[in-house]
């Protein structure tokens, strides 16, 4: 039920995650915290997660993209979501995190604004 | 030794003996020397094949006694210790132990250990790759070492040795490697290939009963996690409210973990003679973690709902609490409220719970979806209050995600839409029938498919005859 895939590009000082399938806590998405807070200690400020080819998020993957949220602001980075789905969208209203995570509509606008 | 046990191969051989003695004994009486001799010469090699034989006849008795002791002993000391004993009558050796893979698969524990110091730490620290032993986990071949010096695996564990056999010790279950009988001698070249294969069969043996204790272990070990687990559940449990009917109210709660234990609660108590203060709350996660962080925030909110008046407020310090004492990535969804039964309101705030919902009486339905984040997923966060009619004959359904979101057989959520064209059927109801109607529904549309996330609902009427 975990998340199937997810893998990291760099562009220039902007680190973007791709995430895919289901978001669910498990160990995948601790892989994603993890490698966020490798990349925080290398240095990079700037994080971009694509969500555009997730197709759920369940509570424990809210939790992992809190946890990245705030390992990025903790050290006065920015992270940004993009591609929303309209379902995570609507979860993100519910939980009201759309007021705390900053999204674009897609990957190029958000490596402009991150 | 008995000696009445004795195999075809061996009665046949003894006849031999016998015979070429009966034929000796003619020769002699006959006087006839030249034969004597070449019989002689025969009898001695017929006599060293039975000698050899009544040898094999000693290991197949040592070997039904082990098997005898392994019907009878107890704990698996006593077990190797008998084998351990057995052996030292066919093998010399002046130290044996009998090493056991810890379930790390990288570290090796000393099971039964006769003829060493037992507090050598090269003995009880041993590791897979490393020393005689160690090798032979690694390998799953036996070793003759016949002078320890030369061995570029060897680790003195023991002052004195000077040769040492080492044969591994099989799972019977799974083939692996689940150990080592080791041997070691003050002697050089103490060890011999036919050492090694009696060793390999008291090897196996001790492997059966090695395994065997570890499933008794094992199940005792998965039982006791049960019955802490069954208390866990009937602790968690208790923590919910009774169902009542309390301030002209009709409540009605239900809580199903998916789990022994779950991170979903609801509660409700009086404030006053006219308030009623209720919770809906959902911890991120299942199971155990989740159950405690639960018992945290529930202990925490009912606090400060006693003691401050704002709702803004008791979220701010319950956020406060969860937030120095979770792990990041770790929240709570509450939603927090007051119904006033003599001002016909109901006064909330929703942290990131999904939206409450009030039907009134003409099955109109209104979400309750004003607050802020979720509790605990960051160090601050502001919790606006709403205030909304509630009249008798209006109902308020609270619910966690396990409900919206129960999954059918082919991947398809619940929804919170089919909740509510739901709930608009449930005017007049009681907050009970309300309730299992919900669940009904949410059963009979997974399918019998197990629940994948808790699942809680809470219905407060608001009965008509009071006034």
């Amino acid at each position: 039920m975990g998340m199937t895939h997810h893998t990291a590009k760099e562009f220039g000082e902007v680190v973007v995650f791709y995430l895919k399938g289901k978001l669910m806590g498990g160990p995948e998405s601790s892989e994603v915290a993890e490698e966020i807070r490798n990349y925080i200690a290398s240095g990079t400020r700037k994080f971009v997660i694509d969500l555009g080819d997730v197709d759920w998020i369940n509570s424990s993957g809210l939790g992992m993209l809190i946890g990245g949220l705030t390992s990025v602001r903790n050290v006065g980075g920015t992270l940004i979501l993009a591609r929303l789905t309209e379902k995570i969208e609507s979860l993100l209203v519910i939980t009201k995190l759309s007021t705390v995570f900053e999204t674009c509509p897609t990957v190029e606008e958000a490596l402009t604004k991150v | 030794m008995r000696r009445f046990f004795r195999s075809v191969e061996e009665q046949a051989l003894l006849r031999r003996v016998v015979n070429r003695l009966d034929t000796l004994e003619q020769l002699f009486t006959q006087g006839q020397h030249e034969e004597i001799l070449q019989a002689l010469e025969k009898l001695r090699a017929s006599f060293d094949a039975w000698n050899s034989a009544d040898i094999e006849r000693q290991h197949n008795e040592l070997l039904s006694e082990v098997a005898l002791s392994l019907s009878r002993a107890i704990g698996l000391e006593d077990i190797l210790s008998h084998i351990v004993e057995g052996l030292a009558k066919l093998v010399p050796f002046d130290a044996a132990g009998v090493f056991i893979v810890e379930r790390d698969g990288k570290t090796i524990a000393a099971e039964y250990l006769r003829g060493y110091r037992r507090d050598s730490y090269e003995l009880v620290h041993q590791k897979v790759g490393e020393g005689i032993v160690g090798r032979v986990v690694e390998t799953g071949k036996t070793m003759i070492v016949n002078d320890v010096s030369q061995n570029p695996y060897y680790i003195a564990a023991r002052k004195g040795t000077r040769s040492e056999l080492a044969v591994p010790m099989f799972s019977p279950a799974s083939g692996e490697v689940i150990g080592v009988f080791n041997l070691e001698s003050n002697n050089l070249n103490a060890y011999t290939v036919e050492d090694a294969e009696l060793v390999s069969t008291l090897a196996a043996n001790a492997a059966v009963a090695i395994e065997r204790e570890q499933i008794y272990h094992r199940l005792i070990y998965q039982q006791r996690i049960q019955e802490e687990l069954a208390l866990a559940r009937r602790i968690q449990q208790s923590l919910l409210p009774a169902n009542t009917n309390v301030l002209g109210l009709d409540i009605y709660g239900l809580s199903i973990p998916s789990e022994q234990v779950g991170g979903d609660y609801y509660d409700f108590f009086t404030l006053s003679h006219k308030d009623l203060a209720f919770v809906m709350s959902d911890v991120v996660g299942k199971g155990i973690p989740a159950a405690i962080i639960m018992a945290g925030v529930r202990g925490s909110l009912r606090v400060e709902a006693r003691t401050t008046y704002s709702i803004g407020q008791i979220l701010e310090h319950v956020n406060n609490f969860v937030h120095s004492t979770s792990q990041p990535g770790e929240f709570v969804t509450i939603h927090y409220g007051v119904v006033d039964v003599a001002n016909f309101q109901i006064t909330y705030s929703n942290a990131g719970h999904n939206p409450a919902m009030l039907l009134n009486k003409q099955g109109e339905i209104q979400l309750l979806s004003q607050g802020g984040v979720p509790i605990g997923a960051f160090p601050e966060g502001k919790w606006t209050e709403s205030i909304v009619p509630f009249h008798p004959g209006d109902t308020l359904l609270l619910y966690t995600d396990g409900v919206t979101e129960a999954e059918n057989p082919k991947g398809q959520m619940f929804t919170a839409k089919r909740l509510m064209s739901l709930l608009q059927t449930c005017v007049g109801k009681s907050a009970k029938e309300i309730i299992q109607i919900i669940q009904q529904e949410v059963v009979a549309f997974t399918e019998g498919k197990s629940f994948a996330d808790d699942m809680t609902l809470l219905a407060i009427v608001f009965e008509e005859q009071h006034r």
